[in-house]
């Protein structure tokens, strides 16, 4: 079974305003990691809103797990199946401690108590929060609360998890924080995960790169062949992290390219860094 | 005009039970003319050290000077009045503090606010809009309107509308995609070329400090754990890590490189095209020795 589909997906905001999205024909396979860059305005976040029924499809279908998001009766099982988390931490919080913020999602589903109690103490300790819970979501820093808020999706045992910029407003540290806490999550509990972004650098972990323009996937290749597309993600005007830059610059001299692939692959890994 | 921190210590809630030392024992310059960043971890007093440089905050005990103007414990608000008028601060996210219906108002606001001239501004404007990379025509629309990179110009602008001799900016570049991130940093890097003024930022890259700044001031805890030029801070790797700060990734690379391959780069600042020229003539030569 596939984790996501699109089939033929045409969206506008209104009747008569522009295609945000053309034609989207893709899929995404269970336990898949997906990057979707681009430019502001190509149509990557309305994208990934169409993965969970925040935005229907104006023509053509989304399926999560084959349940179309067309359905009105699908989207709280959607929404179950595929948690999204958001850029700003601060307009996630509902609650006034971490462990009622948790749970908030988990009593909207109907979970019994002693069955919330449970999760809670799990989720917590995947995403490292367990000393956090009797907290005020406030008193966080910005990478705890996107962990926080990772943990509110994943207490509801989704399979898919939507990512839309959530590293963006982090300092460093909170940024490897939450991508250690992503990359963990897809490798030990296979979540399947799309993820939207601006950076090159987040995206080398994934196994998928879907490159957006003008509301078309204008690219779509596995990861590793990245380094064959590098002229063409510079000349899209996507800064390349030094490293691959520096690669670019050195790709016929072979006695430094082994060493500099050997510095790129150590440096793709943010579990090793926190 | 140069600003110096002669002994500075500030407590939040002094002599309550939420007391908090957020400054301890500050004692830097900042020079005239040049730009300088401010970096740490959050809560580290960032915020806080710079709030002083325009009196929004005084100091509990010690001295701020700012020009030939002084402020400690016990100045008065009346006489911080001009102290405002010459130092402009951006905060955090400054395009949430827009609120006229449109740009020129929102432009006019603070220069009104603080008595200048508006008819003579308001001639400036679309000069203005123009430095910091917007169409004059801009001027009629709505704020709210302009896409996210555009509405933090409009902001910044609103502030260099004041012409101030002393800009302070929290975290310019926060939030906004790479391109914006670009736009902001050369419409502030020219800004300063332009005007020679006094710039002091905050931030918790590295990367961006080292492209603005000549002189990086690390915080932790309330106190000044490193100050120097950029060059010098990062060579302090192991500091710098037990700091949460980021080596650049340019710095991280090159070092990586003249330790597996025994070489010496000139500087860390090269550019990606500079350090393949460098590293092919080293291995030019090298191969003429054997």
């Amino acid at each position: 079974m596939l984790a996501a589909q699109f089939n033929e997906v045409w969206f506008q905001y209104e009747p008569s305003g522009p295609w945000i999205l053309k034609n989207i024909r893709s899929s995404v396979e269970k336990g898949e990691w997906i990057t979707i860059l681009g430019p502001n305005g190509s149509g990557k976040s309305t994208l990934s809103r169409l993965c969970n029924g925040l935005f229907i499809p104006t023509k053509g279908d989304v399926l999560i797990e084959e349940l179309s998001t067309k359905e009105q009766q699908n989207i709280a099982e959607v929404r179950k199946r595929a948690g999204m988390v958001f850029q700003n931490p601060d307009h996630q919080f509902v609650a006034p401690t971490v462990r009622d913020d948790i749970a908030f999602g988990m009593e909207n589903i109907g979970v019994p108590r002693e069955e919330m109690v449970a999760r809670i103490e799990a989720v917590a300790r995947q995403v490292g929060i367990q000393t956090l819970l009797d907290v005020e979501p406030h008193r966080l820093s910005g990478g705890q609360k996107q962990r926080v808020a990772i943990a509110g999706i994943l207490a509801l045992q989704p399979n898919m998890m939507i990512l839309d910029e959530v590293t963006s407003m982090l300092d460093p540290k909170g940024k490897r924080e939450v991508m250690a806490t992503i990359e963990q999550l897809h490798r030990k509990n296979g979540v399947t995960v799309i993820s939207v972004t601006h950076h090159l650098q987040e995206a080398l972990l994934s196994d998928r790169i879907w490159y957006m323009e003008a509301g078309e996937i204008a690219l779509d290749i596995p990861t590793s062949e990245i380094m064959n597309y590098v002229d063409w993600f510079s000349d899209k005007g996507i800064p390349l992290p030094y490293a691959i830059s520096l690669w670019q610059e050195l790709r016929d001299n072979d006695d430094v390219i082994p060493t500099l692939n050997c510095f790129i692959r150590e440096n793709m890994t943010y579990e090793d860094h926190v | 005009m140069k600003i110096t921190f002669d002994n500075v210590h500030h407590i939040y809630m002094e002599k309550t039970p939420f007391e908090t030392t957020a400054l301890k024992d500050i004692t830097v310059t900042l020079p005239e003319g040049t730009c300088s960043a401010v970096i740490g971890r959050t809560g580290s007093g960032k915020s806080t050290l710079v709030q002083h440089i325009n009196g929004l905050l005084k100091p509990t005990s010690g001295k701020v000077m700012v020009g030939d103007q002084i402020i400690h414990a016990k100045t008065k608000r009346k006489q911080l009045k001009l102290l405002r008028r010459q130092v402009g601060m951006v905060f955090q996210y400054p395009e949430h503090q827009l609120f006229e219906d449109t740009v020129e108002k929102d432009l006019l606001f603070g220069p009104k606010n603080i008595g200048l001239n508006t008819t003579k501004i308001k001639k400036k404007l679309p000069e203005l809009l123009e430095l910091v990379g917007l169409e004059p025509s801009l001027l009629e629309r709505s704020p709210f309107d302009l896409s996210g990179g555009q509405m933090r110009r409009v902001a910044i602008a609103s502030v260099l509308a004041m012409e101030p001799n002393v800009l302070i900016l929290d975290e310019p570049t926060a939030g906004l995609d790479p391109k914006g991130q670009e736009d902001i940093l050369t419409l502030l890097k020219d800004w300063q070329e332009k005007y020679q003024i006094t710039m002091i930022i905050i931030t918790h890259q590295m990367e961006e400090a080292s492209r603005l700044a000549e002189k990086l001031i690390v915080m932790d805890n309330g106190q000044i754990a490193m100050e120097g030029r950029p060059e010098d801070i990062y060579a302090q790797n192991q500091m710098l890590q037990q700091l949460d700060l980021d080596v650049p990734e340019r710095v991280k690379v090159l070092k990586y490189l003249e330790e597996s391959l025994g070489i010496r780069f000139s500087k860390w600042s090269l550019t990606p095209k500079e350090a393949a020229s460098e590293l092919n003539m080293w291995m030019k030569k090298e191969k003429n020795h054997v």
